[in-house]
């Protein structure tokens, strides 16, 4: 017999050493939850109230004939993140509502250090942005500082790989170089080490469940940091291997298309698996 | 957001759960609740796309109070309190019930801080393990692990033997 076991003797022995504690009153629970409520409605109206500010300074700025739109409201909330696991889910710096009308304004305002080839690429990656958090319903979701500016140097690291690609080949050493000097730095971007200090990549081994058969099979899978792979473009950079280049930036599929027109390899895998 | 709670599905979760919570509250030693149970339900309104199945909603709510009351005890220096009470209980409680109670305070006294949380969630709480998952941020299948460790090392307590002594014999 095991010694050790637990029974429910024990479940009761540990119940009745619990503190005893009065039931929650009516009245108590009114009162915190008229203390609720107003949490819940002061948030919309702290927006309301910048909103009413925001409109005054439109309408002057546009004089008498301007007219400011009444709904508006900005992507900006003034909130950070709630505790160490929101930062750590959701990335750092204040929340924002990528569904307001002037998140564009403020991905402008808060991405101005991430270096892009040109304003044509920036201004595609803003537009990625800003149609990403489009896709949910006016009010409805968050996106923290750090997020978005990690995702926007994302973007700038496959624009300058392009233009990498077109200055390699083209001959041109000034430009090559300073495409170069970009990619070989962008994993020490802040935007980048904000989010992911550590840029780690490795293989980890798991048990998968058939849930069919029921069978378990070990399968190796890839485990890394979201920017695991910036080490990679840089070692590739470095190594000037456009194709090792193109290799890492098509298994991550982190470029939308429109920012890598001359680089095709990073593109064609898009649609195909994430290499192990 | 589909699926995102409404402010009167809101009131109903409150409803539902604020009873339990300001026990939970109370039992970790905050007489007055109210003020602490407000701010886990701001929390969760604030973070409402965040909020998990229902079913385990009041392990959500439960593992959001528990942060703030680590950050709290942090604050002033102190440990959580719950089972202070036992030792507070006036000696004139004598008998076999008052030796049991101080057996087994004594014996979850012994268990490493987080076996005893986990204990204390399940038995006091009356949470699945599912919910203690939740409670405590890890998986589920951790969490119904680190149970049975922790009941296993709580039962072979000497002094919690002593009373309770051995469970009856499943040998046929």
């Amino acid at each position: 017999m095991d010694t050790r076991s637990w029974t429910d003797e024990h479940s009761r022995a540990i119940a009745a050493v619990a503190p005893s504690v009065p039931e929650a009153a009516p009245d108590e629970l009114d009162r915190t939850w008229a203390k609720v409520r107003k949490e819940m409605a002061d948030t919309p109206s702290r927006r309301r109230a910048r909103i009413v500010v925001g409109a005054v300074i439109a309408a002057a700025a546009l004089g008498v004939g301007g007219v400011a739109a009444a709904d508006i409201y900005t992507a900006r909330s003034g909130k950070g993140p709630v505790d160490a696991e929101d930062e750590r889910l959701g990335g750092p710096g204040e929340k924002l509502d990528p569904t307001a009308p002037d998140y564009g304004t403020v991905i402008d305002e808060e991405t101005t250090d991430i270096p892009f080839p040109s304003d044509e690429a920036r201004q595609i990656s803003r537009a990625d942005l800003v149609a990403d958090g489009r896709r949910d319903e006016p009010g409805s979701a968050s996106v923290s500082t750090g997020a978005m500016r990690f995702w926007t140097a994302r973007a700038a690291q496959c624009a300058w790989a392009n233009e990498w690609v077109v200055a390699w080949e083209a001959g041109d050493d000034a430009a090559s170089a300073e495409a170069a000097a970009m990619l070989v730095a962008s994993p020490d971007w802040p935007a980048v080490t904000d989010v992911d200090p550590k840029q780690t990549m490795d293989y980890i081994w798991q048990d998968v469940q058939d849930a069919e058969t029921g069978k378990i099979e070990r399968v190796r899978t890839r485990n890394e940091t979201p920017a695991g792979y910036f080490p990679l473009v840089r070692a590739a950079v470095q190594d000037q291997n456009v194709d090792e280049l193109g290799e890492v930036l098509a298994s991550e599929g982190a470029c939308n298309p429109s920012l890598v027109p001359d680089f095709p390899q990073v593109v064609a895998d898009l649609e195909t698996p994430r290499r192990d | 957001m589909a699926g995102m709670i409404t402010a009167e599905e809101f009131e109903e979760l409150y409803r539902a759960t604020a009873p339990q919570l300001f026990a939970y509250i109370r039992r970790r030693g905050v007489a007055d609740p109210e003020d602490l149970a407000a701010e886990v339900y701001a929390i969760a309104w604030r973070r409402r796309i965040d909020l998990p199945a229902p079913f385990l909603r009041r392990a959500w709510l439960f593992g959001t109070a528990r942060k703030l009351l680590l950050s709290e005890a942090r604050r002033s220096g102190r440990e959580l309190e719950c089972l202070n009470h036992i030792a507070a209980q006036p000696e004139t409680e004598a008998g076999e019930n008052r030796r049991l109670e101080a057996a087994v305070a004594a014996a979850l006294g012994r268990l490493r801080p987080k076996d005893r949380e986990l204990i204390l969630l399940a038995e006091w709480e009356q949470l699945t393990p599912a919910e203690v998952a939740v409670v405590l941020g890890i998986r589920p299948g951790a969490a119904r692990v680190r149970l049975h460790r922790a009941r296993l090392a709580l039962a072979a307590d000497p002094d919690l033997r002593d009373i309770i002594g051995e469970p009856p014999s499943m040998a046929g």
